[in-house]
């Protein structure tokens, strides 16, 4: 007794300190990420790249939308003034927009308030200058004030405005921006990327507080939109949502457990698998990549819901026996199980996206260790039968084991599938898997339809090596795109080289301005007739000796500036690539592609709407095919270790019945499938595995009760766990409950049918 | 690639064209700040004796002074208000230049190409249109809703001095001066905050159109 007391002593000794080991490794290593790109394909076209650059920084992502309503315009519009002039005060924020131009025109943000000359092409002829002083007295005939006189004195060209106009990620009109539901609105862009959460928060209070410090008389209403202000919304609400869920779905274990084994101590002892199997996962993806994806860590979890299981098996055929006696018996089945379902979830290695090769690693880690921790730990636990033996007779039988219940099965769910699914059996659209509430997306359209944005579904994409041969080419697609404005192609465009020209136009610009004794003689040939005071463009004059001489623009010039952000969305560097992003505003697409391919120039025409769904179907069908791959192997595996094709055939025929049933279950509930479910797929594979392998096992009749027992309380508590999960208002929570819910309680009524009622009709 | 120059020819159109629409923007603005207030004012002061019924149509004459000219710019032209909610602004002298506004849209005429603008997202030039309206419908309250007005003189020759109630329109617009006797209104002064001063002098007799 001393000795069996010391030796369990000694085993949890060694298991704590590798438990230990871990938390070392996990604490000193473990870097989380949010970054959801993680979950994209690796390896993917130019066109995926943008996409996912686009979602990660593209400048709309980084949007907070500001509405406010409650009083009337006139109201609206000073809270929207006042408002504007306190967030652009805040170094949170980039820049903030209401629609209106600057009042004070040194804040023509730089660089173009420097470069405003390099940046457009200028003709300083005197008949150029003198035409161009024409136009602005017939401005000044009926246009006025300070801020048109002072812009005219530097930039008697207006290329100032000209800059402005294609630079402004939403249309400006110079009019404040209001709704049609009488809001005003502003957009803030902030300096943090949308998957900051803590500094999306930080600048979501930052814009309550400023606007509960507005002077008003009236009580006006807040709406905040935005990816950066759902992010935080939703953090708030999945943290509780999950918790919530995730308290009940345990409750509901331990329910399920007590009143299968009814001795509390059992609980404690099958959680000490999942939690070693947890810190041994963890442990080897914080060792094997620089950081670890948080859903890396929220699925691995759930995926690792199987390891429950194994001490469940144990639990039940130790019922009349020692522990060590009962997973000797039972070790064979279970190996076979844990090996068979760690191959299905490392085969998301080999998928090609980096947060699903970590989940593989994370899962099939955990399992292993936590089937160990079942096989070499917890029967020291478990030295005592758990209740008296049976006399019984120990003669071994094999279960009598019929396929025509899976066949049923199999073809009436894929009946089921077949006429459900009238728009295919995946849906690939990102927003599908979107938490936004229907409501909550409808007012940020709302309110941004208040200021027309560019539309970013097509975009053109240039790349190259080298960033000045880049730029040139952009310059070559402007004139093209022009073009194709006036033959009423596109409306407009927007291109990286509209704000930084190549080195060579630049230069060849500054060779182009007069020196300034020079300009002022043309200058003033052109003053002569005109009521211009003569010096009234001495601003304009001095600005361009200043331009000959500055030194050209270069990207690292931009990002220390207001304008940062716009450049990052329409020039960024993929690996040792340069790539320009042309945005189009109301293309017809279809005249725009043709044109796209007939130009001498590589130019690529991206949809991004389609790049999205190709993209998640491609991730799909990838994942789809290493899990084929994977499970064939497992069918090998399988008839090679038992050496019994007829019951390999069982249990491929069952797993296979139950997926289907999964199948016809979520998309009769879900309509089309998304990636959660794939995933969710994959513990269901495991599980039903599990069950198929135990009640295929030949055993005594006793220890086949012990093994219903053992697979029932198995199924019946990971079918309620998942299924408080399925009832979830959150899609992801929601799409992962129902599929293993489903697939769990499939996987047992179809293996049990096919073992159990089978062995019933012939005894 | 051998149509560049075509193209390059094309761009400079292009870009002339955003210049125009970027400046035709300030000028539907100035623009409104100064016709409307003619109509506007000559009901204020005069009640039912302006009242001004479309189709109509006057001559003008305006002074126009900034410091960027070294005189004053004066044009020549006539306004007209087409029906209920539609003005517009004829330039004869020294060049041709029309500005026509209506409920939704304003359009510029200039060298032959007429640019149409949307009106439906602003809110000052929505607002200030209304004011237009109340005065010409002799509606006077919402005329007050917009601006603060100080009334002097007679009936046969008043004046009154309007400054915009809301501390945005006041960045722009110092005051209107806005004088007539007891048929209509005779001329408008419009003050800028930088000093820039505009005198319009309505004449009387002005054909039809």
């Amino acid at each position: 007794m001393n000795l069996s007391i010391s030796a369990t002593w000694r085993r949890s000794a060694l298991w704590l300190a590798a438990a230990i080991v871990a938390i070392l490794v996990i604490a000193t290593r473990l870097v989380l990420s949010f970054d959801l790109s993680a979950f994209f394909p690796q390896q993917t076209t130019l066109a995926h790249d943008v996409l996912i650059e686009q979602i990660r920084h593209g400048p709309g992502s980084r949007l907070l939308v500001i509405g406010i309503s409650g009083a009337p315009a006139d109201e609206l519009a000073e809270a929207s003034d006042q408002l504007k002039q306190t967030l652009s005060a805040d170094p949170m924020f980039v820049t903030v927009l209401n629609g209106e131009f600057s009042d004070d025109p040194e804040q023509v943000p730089e660089p173009v308030n420097s470069y405003y000359l390099l940046i457009r092409e200028i003709d300083y002829s005197r008949s150029s200058l003198r035409q161009a002083l024409q136009t602005r007295l017939q401005d000044l005939a009926i246009g006025g004030g300070s801020v048109l006189l002072e812009l005219l004195a530097r930039d008697p060209f207006l290329v100032t405005f000209d800059v402005l106009e294609n630079l402004a990620p939403v249309d400006m009109t110079g009019d404040m921006w209001f709704a049609a539901d009488g809001s005003a609105v502003l957009m803030a862009e902030t300096h943090a990327a949308s998957i900051d959460i803590a500094a999306q928060a930080e600048a979501v209070r930052s814009v309550r507080k400023s606007f509960a410090a507005l002077p008003v008389s009236t009580p006006l209403s807040l709406e905040l939109t935005g990816v950066g202000a759902f992010s935080v919304e939703l953090r708030q609400t999945i943290r509780a949502e999950a918790t919530k869920r995730s308290v009940l779905a345990s409750g509901a274990l331990l329910l399920v457990l007590l009143l299968v084994f009814r001795r509390p101590r059992l609980l404690l002892l099958a959680a000490l698998p999942i939690v070693t199997g947890f810190l041994a996962g963890l442990a080897l993806v914080s060792l094997l990549f620089d950081t670890v994806h948080g859903i890396t860590l929220a699925f691995g979890f759930t995926l690792l819901g199987i390891a429950v299981d194994y001490p469940l098996h144990l639990f039940s055929h130790a019922q009349h026996d020692s522990g060590d006696s009962a997973i000797r018996r039972i070790w064979p089945t279970m190996r076979l199980g844990v090996i068979s379902t760690a191959i299905a979830y490392l085969a998301l290695v080999f998928s090609g996206s980096q947060g699903l090769a970590q989940l593989g690693i994370f899962t099939a880690g955990g399992v292993i260790v936590a089937v160990l921790a079942t096989r070499t730990w917890l029967p020291l636990f478990l030295a005592k039968p758990q209740a008296s033996a049976r006399t019984e007779s120990a003669a071994q039988q094999p279960p009598v084991l019929r396929y025509m219940a899976a066949i049923v099965v199999l073809v009436a769910a894929l009946f089921v599938v077949y006429r459900t699914l009238d728009a295919g059996l995946w849906d690939d659209k990102l927003a599908s898997l979107s938490p936004v509430p229907a409501q909550r997306l409808a007012a940020d359209r709302a309110l941004r339809s208040a200021a027309v944005t560019p539309d970013m579904r097509y975009q053109l994409v240039l790349h190259n090596d080298s960033l000045e041969t880049l730029l040139r080419d952009s310059e070559s697609v402007d004139l093209l795109l022009a073009a194709a404005v006036d033959d009423g192609v596109l409306e407009n465009w927007q291109s990286v080289s509209q704000i930084l020209p190549s080195l060579q136009t630049q230069v060849r610009r500054q060779e182009a301005i007069p020196d300034q004794h020079e300009l002022s003689r043309r200058l003033q040939q052109a003053l002569l007739d005109t009521p211009f005071r003569t010096d009234a463009f001495a601003a304009f004059v001095a600005n361009a000796s200043t331009a000959k001489s500055l030194q050209p623009l270069m990207p690292a010039d931009i990002s220390a500036t207001p304008l940062r952000s716009w450049l990052d969305s329409h020039l960024i560097q993929l690996g040792d690539q340069w790539v320009a992003l042309i945005s189009v505003v109301r293309p017809v697409a279809t005249e725009l592609a043709e044109r796209v391919d007939q130009w001498e120039i590589a130019v690529d025409f991206v949809d991004l709407q389609a790049s999205s769904v190709d993209l998640m179907r491609d991730y799909r069908t990838g994942a789809g095919r290493t899990i084929l791959v994977a499970a064939l192997i497992i069918i090998g595996l399988l008839w090679y270790v038992r050496g019994q094709f007829r019951q390999t055939l069982w249990i491929a025929l069952t797993v296979t019945a139950a997926l289907a049933v999964t199948v016809a279950v979520a998309s009769t509930l879900h309509g089309s499938l998304t990636v959660i479910h794939l995933v969710a797929l994959l513990l269901v594979l495991g599980l039903g595995l599990d069950y198929a392998l135990f009640l295929s096992r030949t055993e005594s009749v006793s220890e086949q009760r012990a093994t219903d027992k053992g697979v029932f309380a198995c199924a019946a508590s990971t079918t309620l766990a998942f299924g408080i999960l399925a009832a979830s208002s959150i899609p992801v929570l929601k799409f992962l409950g129902l599929t293993v819910a489903a697939g769990s309680a499939a996987s047992f009524l179809v293996a049990w049918s096919g073992s159990r009622l089978s062995r019933k009709s012939v005894s | 690639m051998r149509t560049l120059p075509t193209i390059q020819a094309r761009l400079t159109m292009k870009k002339a064209a955003g210049r125009r629409f970027i400046v035709a923007l300030w000028l539907v603005t100035s623009m409104l700040l100064t016709t409307p207030s003619a109509w506007a004012l000559e009901l204020v002061a005069v009640l039912q004796n302006t009242t001004v019924t479309p189709p109509d149509s006057v001559g003008f004459r305006e002074e126009r002074h900034n410091p960027m000219l070294k005189e004053p710019m004066i044009l020549t032209g006539h306004l007209e208000y087409l029906r209920a909610g539609v003005l517009r602004k004829v330039i004869e002298t020294p060049f041709e230049e029309a500005f026509l506004v209506e409920s939704d849209h304003v359009v510029i005429e200039r060298d032959g190409e007429a640019r149409k603008l949307p009106l439906k997202k602003s809110r000052s030039l929505r607002t200030i249109l209304g004011a237009i309206e109340a005065i010409l419908s002799g509606e006077t309250a919402r005329l007050v809703s917009v601006f603060n007005y100080e009334l002097s003189g007679s009936t046969d020759a008043w004046s009154v001095h309007l400054t915009p109630i809301s501390r945005r329109m006041g960045k722009q617009l110092t005051g209107l001066q806005v004088s007539g006797d007891d048929q209509s209104v005779t001329s408008i002064r419009i003050d800028l905050k930088n000093g820039e001063w505009h005198l319009m002098d309505i004449l009387r007799n002005d054909p039809a159109p």
